[in-house]
């Protein structure tokens, strides 16, 4: 079974690593920066440079200008979601399964929306079985580790669907809400 | 001055300050004079060795003027264990030491104290703010402690670069020491399945070959305030340590020959 080597996270760690195991260029300062030095490289928020360096959809995130495609919004909308909750991938389809914003799938876009219409059925069918109209989130442990959360949604009378792969433990409910509320704004042009 | 090692990861919980004590006591009984300084505000390693009942003053109280550096330096009863804890913030203290990090006077005070030691090892507090980039500053390598679980691990990549940041913009002499695995259970075929394929993922220099496992003894022996090797049957928990020290040591040795000119090798005699 494959656990890591797909992920993001630990492709991303790699490639930090064989950076930080290569030298450092020489025109950086070998011994410590004298404090005027680190003085005027605090005026840059310490923990915001490694961002830009290490996740491209961060600094798009974190760019002031918004991008001008409605679709490169959404999508930075569930980049952005999955970095604020350490979710390892979305995407959202219609009730067809048809995928309209991908981010970091694990799997092909087609299996992904595939999936989507199963547990979007499952949860109309909980619906009717359990008299409980209003279920709106199926979760579903996939394997020892990460599990995968299908929240329903609606835009204009049209279901929606948000499906989450993330860890177990990740609490992505409130970023799962928050990013539908975003998604909507964009698509109602709210 | 000795080697300044920081013990860090962006992760709590993971077993930082146990990694630091336990290691610090190691390298100690391997014959090196070892300093241990707590660099996480809630003071985790003056609570792991008990230290209040030496003193109650630490780094704040150094930086805020109320003692001298010297005066906060506890020394152990087998004298080449000391430790120096960060004293009892109040929370403006807090920011008081962050604002420490930042100016640089946090690294200047912990480089004068690593005169007359072999290393220096800081306890990191957890995350990668500002304080732990400033620890990272001043320190000659990174041990990053990680525990084998999904989530401690997909977060690494944080670390990694804060690590990479440092070196690029404040310390190009900061080096990554290695990864230290804690808390792992052999027992458990999905943990090392995880395990595994993680230790795949990345380059096998970047780990300690030993790995610590999980064992009540770490709790008996943090309720005493002692490193495990202290508990009368403790020996056994704590040959990971012991063994890890020896692979830091070895690891210098290593890297001491990289570069090296051999004919420019005198000889033994």
């Amino acid at each position: 079974m494959t656990l890591l080597s797909d992920s993001s996270e630990i492709r991303e760690a790699a490639r930090l690593v064989a950076q930080i195991l290569k030298p450092v260029a020489a025109s950086s300062p070998e011994a410590p920066a004298s404090p005027e030095a680190v003085r005027q490289a605090d005026a840059t928020p310490i923990p915001a440079t490694p961002a830009v360096t290490t996740a491209p959809e961060a600094s798009a995130a974190n760019a002031e200008p918004v991008p001008e495609f409605r679709q490169d919004r959404l999508e930075l909308c569930l980049a952005a979601m999955c970095r604020r909750g350490g979710l390892t991938g979305a995407v959202v389809a219609d009730d067809r399964g048809f995928p309209l914003i991908v981010h970091n799938s694990p799997v092909g876009d087609d299996v992904l929306a595939a999936f989507t219409t199963v547990l979007g059925d499952a949860l109309e069918k909980a619906g009717t079985i359990l008299g409980q109209h209003g279920a709106e989130t199926i979760s579903m442990d996939i394997n020892y580790a990460e599990k995968i959360v299908l929240h329903r949604f609606v835009i204009a009378d049209h279901p929606y669907y948000m499906m989450v792969l993330c860890p177990q433990d990740a609490e992505e409910r409130s970023e799962v809400v928050m990013a539908i509320e975003q998604i909507t704004a964009i698509l109602t042009g709210d | 001055m000795g080697r300044i090692l920081t013990v860090a990861s962006q992760k709590g919980g993971v077993g930082k300050t146990t990694t630091t004590l336990n290691l610090g006591f190691s390298l100690s009984r391997l014959g090196s004079r070892v300093l241990l300084i707590d660099g996480d505000p809630q003071g985790g390693i003056a609570i792991a060795s008990n230290l209040k009942k030496r003193t109650q003053q630490g780094l704040v109280d150094v930086l805020q003027g109320r003692c001298a550096a010297a005066d906060i330096v506890m020394t152990t009863k087998d004298q080449a264990l000391s430790i120096v804890g960060i004293g009892h913030p109040a929370p403006e203290e807090v920011f008081a030491l962050e604002d420490a990090a930042r100016d640089g006077r946090l690294g200047r005070l912990i480089r004068e104290m690593a005169e007359g030691f072999d290393y220096l090892l800081i306890d990191a507090p957890a995350g990668i703010g500002g304080l732990v980039a400033a620890l990272l500053e001043v320190s000659d390598g990174a041990i990053l402690v990680a525990v084998p679980r999904m989530l401690s691990l997909k977060s690494l990549p944080s670390f990694f670069a804060l690590t990479q940041w440092v070196r690029e913009n404040r310390h190009a002499g900061l080096g990554l020491e290695g990864v230290v695995l804690t808390m792992t259970d052999e027992s458990s075929e999905a943990e090392n399945a995880l395990r595994n394929e993680f230790r795949g993922s990345l380059p096998d220099e970047i780990f300690f070959r030993t790995q610590i496992p999980a064992d009540q003894l770490f709790e008996t022996a943090s309720n005493r305030a002692i490193p495990v090797a202290m508990l009368s049957g403790g020996q056994r928990a704590a040959k990971p340590y012991l063994d890890l020290a020896l692979e830091l040591k070895e690891r210098e040795v290593l890297h001491s020959k990289e570069g090296a000119d051999d004919d420019a090798t005198v000889g033994l005699f």
